[in-house]
């Protein structure tokens, strides 16, 4: 008993030792004292659950309770009874923290900060990760399968982390691992008896003995050659540096440089493309005072290409230190805006676009570079990437538009530098079709840029997706607009080509959404999943208004523009003008959208709200698939069950009628058609009682005879007279059908047969009734003995065959030329 | 001379209810005798009945003599007991041809093999030379004395006794000698109510005079035919061969059983049926018989005398390894465990 509590504790151990692994994508160390608290907890409820001899689920049930309790106390909703008992509200807090740290999980990267939903997981995790090594490994006595909980364990920061993880955490994990098995053998061999050395001598439990030591000598070589081997072997080193360096070859034209250190975004903006999430990089922090920062810019594409906009080459950009255009001249008085800081810190974004907020009055640049700013697009640029590492300030306006006094605003001129230079586009019929009937009758600019903006609803079947739909046009954006999925590249372009269209000067913005707010300060983690891109439309004294066409329910950090709510959204007004005082910001939303960004990852599934009936469906029929398969061996008892108990029918079927005449008995050996109906009544009864009791796991010898199988049931089990009878019946059946020159009468084998399976059935827990119904075992291992047979059976043709081919083969030649000699 | 029945001359075979009563009879009458060993009683009926000879092999005191006299005495038919001694002479046995003056010729005196039952006392303090004149006898169930064979009555049955305890100056019994005795069994010590109960009954005096025959030779001789006709379904028949291979190859025993072995085996497993009032073998007797009927018959290695293996345990043990015939747990193989 003392044994089994060391393994116990060295199974806690061996879990605490792989969350050392934790450490590497975890910023600060608050996990520690969860991850302790939650194995802490595991064991000590597990050892006493077995002291008071609990069976092995139920050791599993009372640290699951107990991981609740601790949870609950922990990560309080604030409505506990006595503070640990948990009410629907902690469940509800629960629900609440787990979608959070799903968010967190898709939108944070590594290291990744303290957070109140990512501890909470982890201490779920790996509690959880506890309660199944311990009941793997001491509950069951399978210390080997308790490597696969850890492992999970294990795989999951190396899965999250970008960069390969340090070697320690798993010479770690894998000692502690090595340490439960060694722990739980040597209680294996005590159970089975004294040890002695050689010459007789009495061997203390924990004293190696000559053979622990060869074990040691392999356990050590091979935790030796799995963290030596990867480590020697430069491919296997596929960090994330590797995988940036390989996007920026691949795309080439980025305009964006990039370094090895960092990562930048790619200021092109296509009709075409598929995105793929990878695993979240930081990019960068921002303090702002603002309670609401809107989009930060990076870049302005203006060029219109075939497949969208880039940025124009030729820039008139000055040097950052002649100062900046005053956002405010030449807009109304009456236009409010606020004035905000901001401190922004490059973590491992290193581009020549420096994020930036929309009208910027002032711009600190970090140092290094030489900054030039274009008066036209806002964007302040160097000429080279320095923005890693360092930070800048700045100061900008937050305009808060109107919709009625943008439909006020003047008409354009052609004059205007602004509309010159932003109204080029590519003429194709289709487009020209679409937007002149979206703005027809539209009597001022800014309704048919809303009227353009709306067309992206998902009222006319547009989705979000990473991936566009191909299509046979020849020209992407009509293809866009055929397939009507893609992410915020396509939604900005098509939209800025729409409204150039119908001749209104517009451009492409690329940049980053807020990202997520750290803890509840000024400070937001922006990662590579914020980038975005959205448009921006010339008004005559406004400016330059931002509009963003792209679902904003895909978008995390979507801003909410007063002016023109998202088309995605149900807009309460069509106006605008009531819902422009609520600027808020959308907090919640799926992945961000990564704009250009694409790290090597995983595809990310088509999230569109239109296919949720589909994957339900999918969902559902996999069940019942799940559920037929499942169903499979019950069924086949069942089946088997059914044809058994008809072989009593075909007795009587058999037999003429009863008119009390004896039925023939030929001595001479043979069987007549009714005695052989007789025996395989009786054979078919006592099968099912046999297939009964494997279900039910009683004990089957082969070498117990029918009679005496029945003895032993009844004496041990202490059958109620009823069954017992039956089973004493069943036995006698069989016997004579097996060894006796006529069978015994098979009417009632059948009655016998229910009577027998009933009285074993109740003899049994509920747990294991309900597994023999569900997998009956007998049928699992005829299945299984059937497989082996079958294999057996073809490895033996196949053996066959290979020898005589091998006769077959001439002998040596040598051999033939001495036969033909000789 | 006394009358003589061949094999063939057993009469008509009896119905098994018939059968059983006059076994219930026999055994009941035993029992007056031997009391709280309906098993022993019942093994010893059935080597009668199985055309076999019984040695009966125990300690001193426990009633071995008592049982060959009141099965003996159960049946109205010739008895004869030898108190083996070393100095018990072959022609003791078997009979002697003594020179008749009158006639001026050789008379045959038979000897005490002539019985129906032949209760052989403390065999085992007998010559070898005298033991094995006993060996025709009960293999072949007849005498050769001077050239003349004399055939020897039906029923015929030999049971001996000996004491394994005290084995000074006695000669224990030969492998070929064992092999003849169908069965071997050992009283044992009677339960304490049974002792208690011997207390009262027997204290007065010896039970044994108050017994008077329930049967006589020529119902036997019908039981013996009837026993005979017990059916033996052919996997039963593999069942026994097995059981006599399994003692050949099994590394404890550096002696198997002989074929003669299964041949008893069977024939006692009938007898044993029929006393149950069954018409056919089930592996049930043939287990319960593994024991009684070879146990005796093989020798254990040097090892597993070493080891303080007795054969008993031995061949039980190999028993239980022995797939019954017909079995089909589910698909027919293994130790099905749950």
């Amino acid at each position: 008993m003392t044994q089994r509590r060391a393994v116990a504790l060295v199974a806690g151990a061996a879990t605490l030792l792989s969350t050392t692994v934790l450490s590497t994508i975890f910023d600060l160390y608050s996990w520690v004292l969860y991850s302790f608290l939650s194995i802490a907890v595991v064991v000590i409820v597990s050892i006493c659950a077995r002291a008071v001899r609990i069976p092995v689920w139920g050791q599993g049930l009372a640290a699951l309770a107990a991981l609740l309790l601790l949870v609950t106390w922990t990560f309080p909703s604030g409505h506990e009874f006595l503070r640990v008992l948990p009410s629907a509200s902690t469940f509800r807090h629960f629900d609440a923290l787990l979608t959070q740290a799903g968010q967190d999980v898709q939108r944070l990267a590594v290291p990744v900060p303290e957070r109140v939903s990512l501890d909470f997981l982890v201490a779920v995790g790996v509690g959880l990760v506890a309660i199944a090594v311990d009941v793997l490994a001491v509950g069951m006595r399978h210390p080997a399968l308790a490597g696969l909980p850890l492992l999970a364990l294990y795989s999951v920061p190396v899965a999250v982390h970008p960069d390969s993880v340090s070697w320690i955490p798993f010479v770690l994990s894998a000692a502690g691992y090595l340490w439960l098995l060694m722990t739980d053998h040597i209680d294996r061999v005590r159970r089975w008896g004294r040890r002695f050395t050689g010459d007789g001598r009495d061997i203390d439990t924990w004293e190696p003995s000559p053979l622990a030591a060869a074990g040691r000598r392999v356990g050590f070589a091979a935790l030796v050659l799995a963290v030596v081997v990867p480590l020697l072997v430069p491919g296997l080193s596929t960090g994330v540096l590797d995988r940036i360096a390989a996007y920026n070859s691949g795309t080439g034209t980025g305009t964006g440089g990039t370094t090895q250190l960092g990562t930048s975004i790619n200021p092109i903006s296509t009709l075409r493309g598929s995105l793929r999430l990878g695993t979240p990089i930081n990019l960068f922090q921002l303090r702002t005072s603002d309670p609401d920062p809107g989009y930060l810019r990076t870049a302005v594409a203006d060029q219109i290409t075939d497949n969208g906009f880039k940025p124009r080459q030729s820039r008139q950009a000055q040097p950052l230190a002649r100062g900046l255009v005053e956002p405010t001249s030449g807009k109304p008085s009456s236009l409010k805006y606020q004035r905000y800081q901001a401190q922004l810190t490059g973590q491992r974004l290193d581009d020549r676009y420096l994020p930036l907020f929309g009208n910027p009055t002032t711009v600190q640049a970090p140092g290094g570079a030489n900054w030039r700013y274009d008066a036209d697009t806002g964007v302040v640029a160097a000429d080279r990437p320095a923005t890693a590492g360092r930070s800048w300030r700045t100061n900008y306006d937050s305009f808060d538009f109107k919709a009625k006094d943008l439909r006020a605003a003047p008409a354009l001129s052609s004059g205007d530098p602004a509309v010159k230079s932003n109204t080029e586009v590519r003429h194709i019929p289709q487009i020209t079709d679409q937007v002149d009937k979206l703005v027809r009758g539209k009597a001022n600019e800014y309704d048919r840029v809303r009227a353009i903006l709306d067309f992206f609803s998902p009222k006319n079947h547009f989705k979000y997706s990473l991936q566009t739909k191909a299509g046979t046009s020849g020209s992407a954006i009509v293809d866009f607009l055929k397939g009507r999925q893609g992410y915020c590249e396509q939604y900005a372009s098509a939209m800025a080509w729409m409204t150039r269209e119908a001749g209104i000067p517009s451009r492409v913005v690329v940049g980053y959404t807020h990202g997520t707010r750290l803890g509840n300060g000024t400070t937001w983690q922006i990662t590579s999943h914020e980038a975005h891109a959205w448009v921006e439309v010339w008004f005559p004294t406004f400016g330059w208004v931002p509009f963003d066409p792209t679902p904003s329910t895909e978008v995390s950090g979507s801003a909410v523009f007063g002016w023109a709510p998202n088309p995605s959204e149900p807009d309460p007004s069509s106006s605008g003008g009531s819902t422009a005082g609520q600027s808020g910001r959308k907090e919640t939303g799926s992945p961000a959208d990564a704009g250009q960004h694409g790290g090597a990852g995983v595809n990310r599934a088509d999230g569109g709200s239109g296919s949720g009936s589909t994957v339900w469906l999918y969902w559902a029929l996999g069940a019942v698939v799940l559920v037929g398969l499942l169903a499979v061996p019950a069924a086949r008892r069942g089946m088997l069950r059914g044809r058994r108990s008809r072989a009593e029918d075909r007795v009587l079927a058999v037999s003429p009628a009863s008119d009390g005449d004896p039925p023939e008995v030929r001595v001479d050996g043979g069987d007549d058609a009714r005695t052989a109906a007789g025996r395989r009544a009786a054979h078919a009864a006592w099968d099912e009682l046999v297939d009964t009791m494997v279900d039910l796991r009683y004990e089957v010898p082969t070498s117990e005879t029918p009679r005496a199988m029945a003895a032993r049931l009844v004496r041990d089990e202490s059958l109620p007279a009823g069954p017992a009878d039956a089973v004493r019946r069943l036995a006698l059946a069989e016997e004579r059908a097996r060894y006796a020159r006529t069978p015994a009468d098979a009417a009632g084998l059948r009655d016998a047969s229910r009577q027998a399976r009933t009285g074993l059935a109740e003899r049994v827990p509920r747990l294991r009734r309900f597994g023999a119904t569900i997998l009956p075992r007998s049928v699992l291992r005829r299945w299984r003995h059937a497989i082996s047979d079958t294999v057996t059976a073809v490895a033996a043709r196949v053996t066959g065959w290979q020898q005589a081919a091998h006769r077959l083969v001439p002998r040596p030649l040598r051999t033939r030329r001495a036969d033909r000699t000789g | 001379m006394t009358a003589q029945h061949t094999l063939d001359e057993l009469g008509a075979p009896m119905p098994a209810e018939q059968l059983r009563e006059t076994a219930e009879a026999i055994v009941g009458n035993i029992e007056r005798v031997i009391e709280g060993k309906p098993a022993i009683v019942r093994l010893a009926l059935a080597v009668l009945l199985a055309e076999g000879h019984l040695l009966i092999e125990d300690v001193p005191g426990v009633g071995k003599t008592k049982l060959a006299k009141a099965l003996a005495r159960s049946i109205d038919c010739s008895v004869r007991r030898i108190q083996f001694t070393p100095d018990l002479l072959p022609s003791d046995v078997t009979g002697v041809s003594v020179y008749n003056q009158e006639n001026r010729d050789f008379e045959f005196k038979p000897g005490a093999v002539f019985a129906n039952l032949v209760v052989g006392d403390e065999i085992n303090r007998a010559s070898p030379k005298t033991q094995s004149a006993l060996l025709e006898c009960m293999e072949e169930r007849q005498v050769t004395v001077d050239g003349t064979t004399f055939r020897l009555q039906t029923p015929f049955m030999v049971i001996a006794t000996q004491n394994p305890i005290e084995m000074e100056g006695t000669y224990p019994l030969p492998e070929a000698q064992r092999d003849r005795f169908t069965a071997r069994i050992a009283m044992g010590y009677p339960s304490p109510d049974a002792e208690l109960t011997m207390l009262d009954l027997h204290g007065a005096g010896d039970p044994l005079d108050e017994l008077s025959p329930v049967s006589d030779a020529d119902t036997i001789r019908r039981l013996i035919a009837t026993v005979r006709r017990v059916h033996v379904s052919e996997p039963l028949k593999q069942y026994a061969v097995d059981i006599v291979a399994t003692t050949r190859q099994s590394p404890d025993l550096r002696l198997g059983a002989s074929p003669r072995a299964g041949l008893q085996l069977l024939r006692t497993a009938r007898a044993v049926a029929a006393l149950e009032g069954r018409d056919y073998v089930t592996p049930d007797d043939l287990q319960a018989l593994v024991v009684p009927v070879l146990a005796h018959r093989v020798i254990p290695t040097p090892e597993a005398q070493l080891a303080r293996r007795t054969t008993d345990a031995i061949v039980a043990d190999l028993v239980r390894r022995i797939p019954v015939p017909g079995a089909r747990p589910g698909d027919g193989r293994g130790h099905w465990q749950g």
